[in-house]
């Protein structure tokens, strides 16, 4: 009795309205990245192409998944009131043409979507988001300084694994000076190892996820090895930029480039899918 | 009801986009920031040959010793020269977004960096919020230097 009346005087269904949240979210999030992408000139096709590839394969994999998913949001009972207030209130934030605002905006959705007991694929998409608002947040110039800090670290370690393989080698700062073959690079914070730190957790929620499984505090460890497993990579790699000019070319503008994302996307997906293999009795969840 | 729902967010939907398109347009006509040569150049100092890479170096015509500038990029990028720079004698001065300290007050940058990116969010300041503290090196024995308006290096807008 009570859900007809409901129905009478609700506009939409829960279902519709997460629907509509999460396409407002959408245009708020790759409004900013092609925005923020382009170079100059108009918005083309083109520019836009370009910047949701070079945004990354996991960030477009997560909205892809949310898409899919966007559907199983919501129930089909009618959105009260304040919900549907609730959901205004956190796309107005999208208006904002800012990274900041958009950053927001994907964190209160999951809060929205997670609480108080959201269903199963409104609790996946809530992961995707949050793992996709701290993915634009850890990679924003806000985080910069902190990148610039650790960096500063990558330039301690580098020369120690240079020394460990026989090589004379110094840091200053940022500065990384391998005095056997007279050459030397300056970390940058978007060097940094802890620069794709955001993109390895959100690879691991989004490979979670398409293996159709909830990522779980028990998920922890495997999410530590392959975060630790980056850092590591790119401390090889740094010290192998640091070898010598044409090294550092290649690694940085030419083949070494492919190599370097193989291997990191190899490692990005490896943890998670151990972490999915290895869960007792784990059940992939439709 | 329906419709008026849907209307709302058909409508915020637009007004993202809409919003974003004019973002983009106001960036485009936004002021570039100054050429610190420039900025030399009009306080009458003549470029010289500095001797840290990385670096600027200007004379003045009353003073021997050169003003050497260094920009210091929030992602580390002039971190090296700067140190540099710093151990040159004479008397620093850190310029960002229209403040001049005589040291790298962190949490002062941080909040004007915060304070401008706010106006930048709400609409009030176009163009990016600039990344780059510079860092100038006056000559101590020219005082007169000091008294120029450095802060046209970084200005607030």
């Amino acid at each position: 009795m009570l859900p007809a009346r409901l129905a009478a005087v609700s506009p939409i269904s829960v279902a519709e309205l997460r629907v509509w949240t999460l396409l407002v979210a959408g245009l708020a999030y790759w409004g900013n990245v092609v925005r923020t992408a382009r170079q100059a000139g108009p918005i083309g096709l083109d520019s836009v192409a370009e910047a949701v590839i070079r945004n990354g394969a996991f960030c477009a994999a997560a909205w892809v998944l949310i898409a899919a998913q966007a559907g199983g949001a919501g129930a089909a009972e009618p959105a009260g009131g304040r919900r549907i207030a609730a959901a205004v209130a956190v796309c107005l934030l999208g208006v904002a043409p800012s990274r900041q605002t958009a950053i927001l905006l994907l964190f209160l959705l999951g809060v929205q979507l997670a609480w108080p007991a959201g269903t199963r694929p409104a609790r996946k998409i809530a992961a995707l988001l949050f793992a996709v608002g701290f993915d634009m947040a850890w990679t924003s110039p806000y985080a910069l300084p902190l990148h610039a800090a650790v960096a500063n670290l990558d330039a301690q370690v580098v020369p120690a694994l240079l020394r460990g393989v026989g090589l004379a080698a110094g840091a200053r700062g940022n500065l990384v000076d391998n005095a056997s073959s007279g050459f030397g690079i300056e970390v940058l914070a978007r060097c940094a190892s802890s620069y794709p730190l955001g993109g390895i957790c959100l690879a691991f929620v989004v490979t979670s996820v398409h293996l159709r499984r909830f990522p779980r505090w028990r998920d922890a460890p495997w999410l530590a090895a392959s975060l630790i497993a980056s850092a590591v990579l790119t401390e090889i790699r740094l010290a192998w930029m640091t070898m010598g000019k044409a090294d550092y070319l290649w690694l940085h503008e030419g083949g070494g480039v492919t190599l370097y994302t193989f291997a990191a996307v190899g490692f990005a997906v490896l943890f998670p899918l151990l972490a999915v293999r290895s869960a007792p009795g784990a059940r992939p969840v439709p | 009801m329906k419709v008026l729902v849907r209307g709302i967010f058909g409508a915020l939907a637009a007004l993202v986009l809409f919003a974003q398109v004019t973002r983009t347009e106001t960036d485009a006509q936004a002021r570039p920031p100054p050429d610190p040569a420039g900025v030399l150049a009009a306080f009458g100092l003549r470029p010289a040959a500095s001797t840290l890479p990385d670096t600027l170096a200007a004379l003045a015509p009353d003073c021997p010793q050169p003003v050497t500038l260094v920009r210091v990029d929030f992602n580390g990028l002039g971190q090296a020269a700067a140190r540099s720079v710093l151990a040159l004698p004479g008397a620093p001065r850190f310029v960002y977004l229209g403040a001049v300290g005589t040291q790298a007050d962190a949490v002062s940058i941080a909040a004007r960096w915060a304070a401008a990116s706010l106006l930048r969010v709400l609409g009030l300041r176009a163009g990016e919020v600039s990344r780059e503290v510079v860092l100038v090196m006056l000559p101590a024995s020219c005082p007169r230097l000091a008294g120029l308006d450095w802060s046209k290096l970084s200005p607030w807008s």
